[in-house]
């Protein structure tokens, strides 16, 4: 019955003319409207990705608020179990367990969280009406919020909130939700007028002239819902969502570039061989590219500009991907895997791995060759490739814990925007295994814990000695504006030269050299500390090594290591102990 | 009749200490070069860490043979002594095998007491000390063994190595294997732990590993014996006799070198602190 209210809802909004009255309400949705109305949200989601991402304020290249969600939600719509008779209950734990185990980032760990929040206000319901959105809602809140330590209002913590608190209010107000439609066109508002208030909440958006991502995903897939369940086309929405820099016109914006180590984690499916290249061209025309390859392929990941496209694709048969990229251009870093061996592998290897465990051992998140091997060396670290532009996935992380095969597992985060999904994957149950976090926020702070790791001591041992380490130490990361910005009152152009001690900005120069001697220069150094550089993949040891000569000089006696680390984006990073 | 001391040489015990205590050092052997040498008695220490550094290949050592330790044994019981012959950890080396086939080759009811120290070098020079102080006091070798075996907990020693480059080769690494990484310059400090190498913390420099031994070791205070152990520079132990010196008087710090049967192991630059806690 209720389908065909809302069938008939859907008739008579769209295709009678507008003078006539809507006859037919719908109280509630049932599990397959819901799925379907989340999937919605995904997708327009997928859409409004990469002005998600344009809109980092923070002025360093981790502009992949967008991609985190989506990644995430994916990995929940995934889990949706195409079925007729699922209940609201049943389809909003499908998509709260896919989002747990593949939260990357900030965002993303908030979003898996509020999905298990969602899941949780709809545990054992049929059908999801008003008063159900509205306690999915609440408890989402609680949820989301207890996620991270220290919420901060102005973000899509707050969009969530006003969406439950305007339901609420709603509701107390009308004691009847009424039709489930303009419920939540009511919920949907509220995220906007969130959305809109986030400038006026946080300095730095205010200051980049931007309202906050991750808000911005929250209101994109609420708006995609309701797009779908008033019968519009997603594929084709504009939520008309505006910034202080103007209109966002998600057609218009130009895909970010995403690490490849990122693209090599990222979900799979189990089947075929997983085929990745690089074209190589001129006038490329990748929207072209992707929905011509879109046809042939599944697990499509397609990013790039009109000079280079990465393509990763899954495939029966990876020939026919290849044979129509060379048609394009030069083909590049061809990769090429049979997941289908790949998984018996695993399988084969899983159950050795399955063997009473034992011991303790270190994950740790490298975001460079150099470092990954650094970790390795010193600690025998299992290695996540990932850091500031490429979180890794709870799921990555439980993952490498569980290769250990020790019994207790110290997850050493190395950025802060990992050290919460360290944190949600150490929250996970887990009989066999015991997962801590040392929340080291930078790679400095992690090498400093990886050294003070003992596997002959206790975990508690361990986690007070890598502690007491990682406090002992002074983080400097000398990084490259993307964009003009001011900051903390600082005006920094693009292209400008960022120290950042502790995480904090301390200086701007206009050579990255010039930006880590400044930054040592406000750290006071005495001739009995210890600096460590790690060099970056674009810069070079020769330089690094004059860089050193010039910090011997100023201090003599000085021990100045240096090292490659290979990470991307940060020219150097820099501890002082 | 009385209770005589037996160790030997990988206790580094000085040779002025050992004559002034009535202790009688069973000499290890050191091969190099397909030539024995007898540890402390044929080759000098400068000689040794001349040839471990830049020899072709590294030195080999291995444990006094049982005809040696019956010979030092059979000159004691000749003069009517008893014996308690204590020894570097039976989990480092075979000498505690030796010294006991040794006197079970003599008879049945040698008054001869082994006992495994669980320790190398200074701190089983310390506990090779002690013993020698107290053995005019005690009435028989089991009671002055039993009191070493009980006493020895509340001896420990730390070492700060350069490399734990000659520990690996020569197969001593034990636990410490985790500590082997080589991307970063470390210091490494360990320990003897149930008689076997054990890791403890990686400072990133030698300033910074002499700093920790002193504080590892000011842990143990009130100590009853401090002892000092190097390899090849003789200035660290006296910065270290000089930083220890509110805990026992400086000039009551035993100084002593590792000889080639450890020197192999720890190779140069090495330096260790070991303390015996007070009662």
């Amino acid at each position: 019955m209720q389908v065909e209210n809302y069938l008939l809802l859907y008739i008579i909004e769209h295709q009678s003319n507008q003078s006539f009255q809507v006859m037919f309400t719908m109280q509630a949705l049932n599990g397959k409207q819901l799925a379907d109305a989340l999937t919605a949200g995904f997708n327009c989601l997928q859409r409004y990705r990469d002005p998600i991402n344009a809109l980092n304020v923070y002025p360093v290249p981790d502009g992949d608020t967008g991609t985190n969600m989506l990644l995430t939600m994916r990995a929940g719509v995934e889990k949706l179990v195409q079925s007729e008779n699922a209940t609201a209950g049943e389809v909003a734990a499908q998509v709260a367990d896919g989002t747990f185990w593949e939260a990357r980032g900030n965002s993303g760990v908030i979003l898996s969280q509020f999905f298990k929040g969602i899941a949780q206000g709809l545990e054992g319901e049929e059908e999801c009406g008003g008063r159900e959105l509205a306690q999915a809602f609440r408890s989402a809140t609680d949820a989301a919020y207890k996620s991270v330590g220290n919420p901060v209002e102005g973000t899509m913590l707050t969009v969530i909130r006003y969406v439950a608190e305007a339901l609420e209010s709603d509701l107390e107000t009308s004691g009847d939700p009424g039709d489930i439609l303009s419920f939540w066109y009511k919920g949907y508002q509220a995220s906007r007028d969130a959305l809109d208030a986030t400038p006026s909440m946080l300095a730095k958006l205010r200051e980049a002239g931007v309202v906050d991502a991750g808000g911005m995903g929250i209101v994109v897939i609420l708006g995609g819902a309701y797009l779908h369940l008033t019968g519009e086309n997603v594929e084709e929405a504009d939520l008309e969502l505006a910034t202080a820099a103007g209109q966002i016109d998600p057609s218009q914006l130009a895909s970010v570039s995403v690490e490849s180590d990122f693209l090599d984690s990222s979900t799979e499916s189990e089947w075929g061989y997983c085929t990745q290249f690089l074209i190589q061209g001129e006038n490329l025309d990748i929207d072209r590219v992707r929905s011509e390859l879109a046809e042939k392929a599944e697990s499509l990941v397609i990013v790039g500009d009109d000079r280079f496209i990465k393509v990763h694709v899954h495939m029966e048969d990876p020939g026919v991907a290849l044979t129509y990229a060379v048609g394009l251009g030069e083909l590049d870093q061809i990769k090429i895997d049979n997941m289908s061996l790949q998984n018996q592998d695993w399988a084969s290897g899983h159950q050795e791995r399955s063997e009473p465990k034992s011991g303790i051992a270190l994950v740790a998140v490298a975001p460079g060759d150099g470092l990954a091997q650094l970790f390795k060396d010193t600690a025998g670290a299992q290695v996540v490739s990932g850091g500031q532009t490429m979180n890794p996935s709870v799921a990555q992380l439980t993952g490498a814990a569980e290769r250990s095969g020790a019994q207790d597992v110290i997850l050493l985060p190395n950025n802060k925007n990992v050290a919460i999904t360290a944190t949600q994957a150490a929250e996970r149950e887990n009989d066999s295994q015991n997962l801590h976090v040392v929340a080291t926020s930078t790679v400095s702070q992690g090498v400093a814990a990886a050294l003070a790791f003992n596997a002959q001591a206790s975990a508690e041992q361990n986690l007070e000695a890598m502690r007491e380490a990682v406090a002992a130490v002074v983080s400097i990361e000398v990084t490259r504006s993307v964009r003009d910005t001011t900051l903390g009152g600082v005006t920094v152009a693009e292209g400008d030269f960022m120290g950042l001690v502790d995480g904090d900005l301390s200086v701007v120069e206009t050579s990255a050299e010039a930006a880590l001697l400044s930054s040592l220069a406000g750290v006071s150094l005495a001739d009995d500390h210890i600096v460590t550089i790690y060099w970056g993949a674009d810069t070079d040891q020769e330089t690094s090594q004059e860089l050193a000569g010039a910090i011997e000089e100023q201090v003599p006696g000085i021990q100045v290591d240096l090292f490659y680390g290979g990470q991307p984006h940060y020219p150097y990073f820099a501890s002082v102990e | 009749m009385g209770v005589r001391i037996v160790t030997d040489s990988t206790s580094d015990l000085p040779p002025a200490v050992a004559e002034e205590l009535n202790i009688t050092v069973v000499p290890a052997n050191v091969v190099i070069d397909d030539v024995t040498y007898r540890d402390g008695v044929d080759m000098t220490s400068d000689e040794f860490y001349e040839r471990l550094v830049n020899g072709p290949r590294l030195p080999t050592t291995s444990q006094p043979s049982v005809g040696t330790f019956q010979a030092a044994y059979q000159e004691i019981l000749g003069q009517g002594d008893e014996i308690v012959s204590i020894h570097v950890s039976g989990k480092l080396s075979g000498t505690v095998n030796s010294a006991e086939q040794a006197r079970a080759s003599i008879g049945p009811d040698t008054p001869i007491e082994v006992v495994d120290s669980g320790g190398a070098s200074i701190a089983l020079a310390l506990i090779v000390a002690a013993a020698a102080e107290a053995a005019p006091s005690s009435s028989s070798r089991q009671e002055l063994a039993d009191q070493v075996r009980r006493d020895l907990p509340r001896t420990s020693a730390v070492f700060s190595l350069d490399t734990l480059e000659y520990l690996q080769k020569g197969g001593r690494i034990g636990k410490a294997q985790a500590f082997v990484g080589s991307l970063l310059s470390v210091k490494p400090i360990l320990t003897l732990e149930d008689g076997e190498v054990h890791p403890l913390e990686r400072p990133r420099n030698h300033q910074r590993a002499m700093r920790r031994l002193v504080e590892m070791t000011r842990e143990k205070a009130p100590a009853a014996r401090v002892g000092v152990a190097y390899s090849t520079d003789e200035q660290w132990a006296a910065d270290l006799r000089a930083s220890l010196s509110d805990l026992v008087p400086e000039d009551q710090i035993m100084t002593v070198r590792f000889g080639p049967a450890l020197g192999t192991y720890v190779g140069p630059r090495a330096v260790g602190v070991a303390v015996t806690s007070a009662l």
